[in-house]
């Protein structure tokens, strides 16, 4: 029992791998195997031939057997409970909602395309959504996938016993969800029902919501009937009980270990994966990067460090980087903007115009990350980036002015303030930290300093209200793919408190319109006024990198209309178009790739 | 001096006291390995006192364009992550390294000796409630009285030397306990008491002698085990927090860089080590110099 | 000391019971919950729902006669961080693991470094001595975890013999040992060494070597006798230290073991885990006290424990 663990937060021993990886033997495994294989002809391709769910392998595939993907996952600080949205949502487990189709899917960039439904439209009144449903896909307890399903769903996450984690992203949007989750009215009232027929879905909202198809993504239903007859949903949990309707079906779930998913072979919707088989391994910790090196995963998330060390490897350093914006971040710093010296707009403004982004970017966290002028992240719905970087860029005169303006001048009687933070490997907060508070210390005279917190304890000071946290390092990802979302954390009573009521309505007045270009002016004007107000200093959005094996191959890994490549938000599953776009290649016999324990 | 004072009554002890230390200190004296190693010790000492005086850069002095660079003239053991010369963190971590790394013994000791001295003498009520006192102390999690600690009272650098110091003091009073529980019936000491020595004479000059080996051990180990300790608690918000430096600290962010630029991490570790290494032998020859029957 | 033991247990039982109690009230006013972690702070409502749900509504007194309840009919609950098995289904299947890891960490550190420590003391102040006690304190001053970064990049990345970690063969088990054996296997060897010098200039050591008896059989029977005193008292602990695990070691060697759930559970909020995991280290350390003052006895039956009072 160690006194502390450090591992928790920070990424550990790592490690370089020099080990040759065995390509002369695997020549000689080449031939053995052809040998042994006598269905493939000879060669290792699969093309052509079909998987355990029925799709024809593409060109340069591997054979069935091998179309298996194997993902790392670090369980420090997780907790695995379900496979399922609405179970839970903070505690899913690696391949989870992989069990079911949602309404609608999305692509690389980010449109919204049919999912389970094959249309959806809004009512005159722009009240009422209705999603008409595919119909003829069953579950694989030979039910149909129905309207029922979704709508027993919605009530049953709304349910105050089941006590939903996510209950807020439904609350204000579909019609008397929050006074569900309140036990003021049944569930049965929410405003989600079944339409004309069992494959009409018909969502009411609180007021029109413009955004609707998007918010639909996460639609992941549960089984109706499994819903009933085991009370929750955490029947998908368990092998022998799991229902799916997806591609896939749980073969092993052990949330110390491994985590396996096999083929549905009784999938009838018409997003067929070349890939057969995932395996989520699930580590505690420790380096992801050699256990990449020695064939355990075929993809890696690296941070810039990691780069670092996989240029020094001579089996790395030829890898492709992929990069994309993954869940668009924005890292930022936070003021309590009701307490001394954070109530002063000048004083905000004097700390966003003395942070040298590119300098923080360009030594710490290159080449994952872009500089931050405001809250979205560029590629993101409504972003703009030009209006805002004269209220924040860095200008050491203009910073000591504004901050000479506050009563401080050259930072004299200004008093000293902490600086809250907690340990992110990937976003190299503590290097960050420090040259923010070095920058602000150098340029404004001041004195930052810094205190680091477990994140349990950062969260629960910062959401106290009122907040105990006067400064603080955070990062926000979006929930869903539209300005609503990410820019709702800085509305009033909301994550931080400051509360602008000409935010709130642009806010309010986004939600509801319809038309794209009047949307982008509100949101513009929107994201202007937040940077300018400056109740937080934005630093910078993190790019997510990855290497994959060579032999994962697909469109699903090509670059989208913004240059962003690798598998993107929300990964592998049936709610992406990626899915049915990414397989093992045939190539995959000149890689030592290690054996899963208990995949078939 | 106990094994003297048996085979010579007739001596008189004061005498006996005034050069038993002289002699320890002339046994030290011959001893090089140890002599060395306490001019090693003392000299790490000196360098964390000069610190300010010593070191060419602050420690906290950035400089982003020169990250993780290896030695050169401007900065001979090369910068760390955030371009800060090495060798000015180095020198500074010793000071607060060192400060934690001797205080938080020294504070075990104060408490843990005299509880596990009267509990090994008396045995006893006495002993009874120190072995409760021990039991709830190890069975509470120490992590979890660091997070009430920093809701309480914050953080900062002698708050953790607090902690750790009075949390420390289990092992000082388990080791004092034991060694007084084996020795108390000790020939020389049924001698002292049979000459009608007081208690407390027997105790702390007849016996501590004698026990003093292990306890000197332990101390020297609880160096590298404090170092370590407070750098696993700062990232709760306990302790030391950037950018001062501090050795032990200094391992546990730099130990990833240990393959793009290991100097980062390999050096903290080389002063933990030196420091340890010099005051086990330091610790060795006192034991021995201490030791009265190593002058036969 | 038959009833000298029955005491110590009873009493042992006591203290458990202060403990749980002092546990249980710490664990809950250490800010933030089991479900504090979110980034959006969660709607007032939602919250309430799911503290009604895990009953942690209730006054802590009332919590606690629940958990005291459940405990003694065998239930230690449902842990928050894998809440899809129970706390004993989880500790019977990542104990295991720990104790397979620990049990050799015991038996190559105590065997390794009592011997080390006494040719140390016997070949005191040579350059053999040196050599053992620079060893014995490198591998003190070194934490662990770089102690497995170093044996993985030689013995897995660079000469391929081993796995760079996993659990499942026996030579899994390698790596991890000599890592957490390491320093230990110090500590025995710079305790051993020490004890042993305390005695082997003793006067009836002296004495055993006037009446002519072989110098192995002083070293075996009065210096390695007494000098186990301060091993029983410094490396007994460390036994139910090594049988509860590391997290650095489980972490770089992807092991599926207890050791990390000592800290993850805490930092975590996981109450029903912390309990439990409480309740194996007040068992372990209790006994190993006990135990501890029991072998004082063997070893040197000069040693009196109870009613010792003077």
């Amino acid at each position: 029992m160690d006194v502390v663990d450090r591992e928790n937060t920070r990424r550990f021993a790592t490690d370089f791998s020099r080990r040759a990886f065995l390509a002369g033997t695997g020549a000689a495994g080449l031939s053995l195997l052809a040998a042994c294989g006598a269905s493939g002809g000879g060669t290792q391709s699969g093309a052509g031939t079909k998987n355990a769910l029925g799709l024809k392998l593409p060109d340069g595939a591997a054979v069935a057997s091998q179309q298996m993907y194997i993902t790392p996952n670090d369980s420090t600080g997780a907790t695995y409970k379900a496979l399922d949205f609405y179970e839970t949502v903070y505690s899913r487990a690696p391949l989870a909602d992989q069990f079911n189709v949602p309404l609608v899917r999305i692509t690389p960039n980010f449109n919204i395309v049919p999912g389970a439904a094959t249309s959806w439209k809004q009512s005159t009144d722009g009240l009422t959504w209705t999603f008409s449903i595919r119909p003829g896909i069953m579950w694989t307890d030979g039910r149909e996938l129905t309207a029922a399903d979704y709508v027993e769903t919605l009530r049953y996450s709304a349910d105050p016993k089941h006590a939903w984690d996510f209950t807020w992203y439904w609350t204000g949007v579909i019609k008397n969800y929050a006074e569900a989750v309140l036990g003021s009215m049944p569930t049965s009232s929410i405003g989600v029902k079944q339409g004309a027929n069992k494959y009409s879905l018909e969502i009411t909202t609180e007021s029109p919501i413009a955004y609707m198809p998007n918010a639909c993504l996460y639609t992941q239903p549960l089984s109706a009937a499994a819903l009933s007859k085991y009370g929750s949903g955490s029947y998908n949990i368990n092998p022998s009980t799991c229902v799916s309707c997806g591609p896939y079906v749980l073969k092993q779930f052990e949330p110390t270990s491994q985590i396996v998913l096999g083929p549905n072979t009784k999938y009838t919707a018409p997003f067929k994966p070349p890939i057969e088989w995932q395996v989520g391994r699930i580590y505690a910790g420790g380096d992801m990067l050699p256990r990449f090196e020695t064939g355990q995963i075929d993809e890696v998330n690296v941070t810039p460090l990691d780069l670092k060390i996989a240029q020094r490897s001579s089996k790395l350093k030829s890898l492709h980087l992929y990069k994309n914006p993954n869940d668009f971040e924005i890292w930022y710093t936070f003021f309590d903007v009701t307490k001394e010296p954070w109530n002063n707009e000048k004083v905000r403004q004097a700390f966003a115009h003395s942070v040298d982004r590119n300098a923080i970017i360009s030594s710490l966290l290159n080449p994952l990350a872009i500089p931050a002028y405001g809250y979205l992240m560029p590629g993101y719905p409504f972003a703009v980036t030009d209006p805002l970087v004269p209220y924040t860029n860095y200008d050491v005169s203009k910073a000591k002015q504004l901050l000479s303006d506050a009563g401080y001048p050259g930072g004299k009687g200004f008093p000293a303030v902490t600086f809250y933070w907690r340990e992110v490997a990937a976003a190299n907060s503590e290097a960050v930290v420090q040259a923010l508070a070095a920058n602000w210390n150098k340029v404004l005279g001041v004195n930052v300093q810094l205190q680091e917190l477990d994140t349990t304890t950062f969260y629960n000071r910062m959401n106290a209200k009122p907040t105990q946290i006067p400064m603080g390092f955070v990062s926000y990802g979006m929930d869903y793919f539209d300005a609503s979302n990410m820019l709702s954390v800085y509305k009033g009573g909301g994550r931080h408190n400051w509360d602008n009521s000409q935010y709130d309505s642009l806010l309010a007045q986004g939600a509801s319109e319809s038309n794209t270009a009047e949307r982008q002016k509100i949101y513009t004007e929107a994201q202007v006024l937040l940077t300018q107000q400056a109740p937080a200093v934005f630093v910078f959005h993190l790019l997510y990198g990855y290497f994959y094996w060579p032999y994962i191959k697909g469109a699903a890994l090509n670059k989208d209309k913004d240059g962003y490549d690798g598998i993107e938000w929300p990964g592998f599953g049936p709610g992406t178009t990626s899915m049915t776009e990414l397989y093992v290649g045939d190539n995959v016999s000149k890689y030592t790739r290690q054996k899963v324990n208990g995949v078939v | 001096m106990s094994t003297a004072a048996i085979l010579e009554p007739g001596r008189p002890v004061r005498r006996q006291r005034s050069s038993f230390w002289w002699l320890a200190w002339a046994r030290y004296r011959r001893n090089k390995l140890a002599l060395v190693s306490g001019i090693i010790a003392i000299a790490i000492l000196v360098i964390a006192l000069l610190a300010p005086l010593l070191a060419r850069y602050g420690y906290a002095q950035q400089n982003l364009g020169e990250v993780l660079a290896g030695p050169s003239l401007a900065h001979p053991l090369g910068t760390d992550e955030l371009g800060r010369d090495m060798l000015s963190r180095m020198i500074y971590g010793a000071r607060t390294t060192m400060t934690v790394a001797l205080l938080v013994p020294t504070i075990g000791t104060l408490i843990g000796l005299p509880i596990g001295v009267l509990a090994g003498w008396f045995g006893g009520i006495i002993d009874f409630i120190t072995l409760r006192l021990v039991e709830v102390f190890t069975m509470v999690p120490p992590l979890l009285l660091a997070l009430l600690l920093i809701a309480l009272y914050g953080s900062g650098l002698w708050h953790v030397i607090l902690f750790l110091g009075i949390s420390g003091w289990i092992g000082y009073a388990r080791i004092a306990r034991a060694q007084y529980l084996a020795l108390r019936d000790r020939e020389f000491v049924v001698a002292a008491r049979a000459l009608a020595v007081p208690n407390w004479r027997i105790m702390f000059e007849h016996i501590l002698p004698n026990a003093a080996g292990p306890m000197i051990v332990f101390f020297i180990q609880q160096i590298p085990a404090t170092i370590f300790a407070e750098a696993g608690y700062s990232f709760l918000g306990l302790g030391v927090q950037d950018p001062l430096a501090d050795w032990g600290k200094m391992i546990t962010d730099g130990e990833q860089y240990l393959q793009v630029s290991p100097l980062v991490a390999l050096l903290p570790m080389i002063g933990i080590a030196l420091a340890t290494l010099s005051y086990s032998f330091f610790g060795d020859g006192l034991r021995d110099a201490l030791d009265p029957s190593m002058s036969r | 000391m038959l009833s000298y033991l029955a005491q110590r247990f009873l009493t042992l039982i006591i203290v458990m019971i202060v403990v749980t109690m002092i546990i249980f009230g710490l664990m809950h006013a250490v800010p933030g919950g089991p479900f504090s972690q979110t980034q959006q702070p969660l709607p007032a409502f939602a919250m309430r729902n799911i503290e009604v749900k895990y009953g942690l509504n209730q006054p802590i007194w009332l919590q606690y006669l629940k958990w005291v309840w459940a405990a003694l009919h065998g239930d230690f609950g449902i842990p928050f961080e894998e809440p899809t098995e129970t706390v004993t289904q989880l500790i019977s299947k990542a104990w295991p693991v720990t104790l397979a890891v620990g049990a050799w960490t015991i038996v190559i550190s105590y065997v390794g470094g009592i011997a080390l420590g006494l040719i140390s003391a016997i070949r005191q102040n040579t350059w053999i001595d040196w050599v053992l006690t620079s060893f014995a304190t490198t591998g003190i001053a070194l934490p662990n975890y770089v102690v497995g970064f170093l044996l993985i990049v030689v013995f897995a990345v660079t000469l391929g013999w081993l796995p760079t970690g996993g659990w499942g063969q026996p030579q899994d088990l390698i790596l991890p040992v000599i890592a957490f054996a390491l320093n230990p296997m110090a500590l025995c060897a710079r305790y051993t060494r020490a004890s042993a010098l305390e005695v082997t200039h003793a006067d009836y050591v002296q004495m055993g070597r006037a009446r002519g008896l072989s110098e192995w059989r002083i070293n075996l029977n009065y210096v390695l006798r007494t000098a186990l005193i301060p091993l029983i008292t410094i490396l007994g602990p460390n036994i139910p230290n090594l049988l509860t695990g590391s997290i650095f070691i489980e972490a770089t060697f992807a092991l599926p073991g207890l050791g990390s759930y000592f800290t993850t559970a805490i930092l975590r909020r996981d109450y029903p885990m912390i309990m439990c995991l409480v309740l194996i280290v007040a068992v372990l350390w209790g006994t190993c006290y006990i135990l501890s003052d029991v072998a004082y006895t063997l070893v040197d039956p000069r040693i009196r424990l109870a009613g010792a009072s003077r």
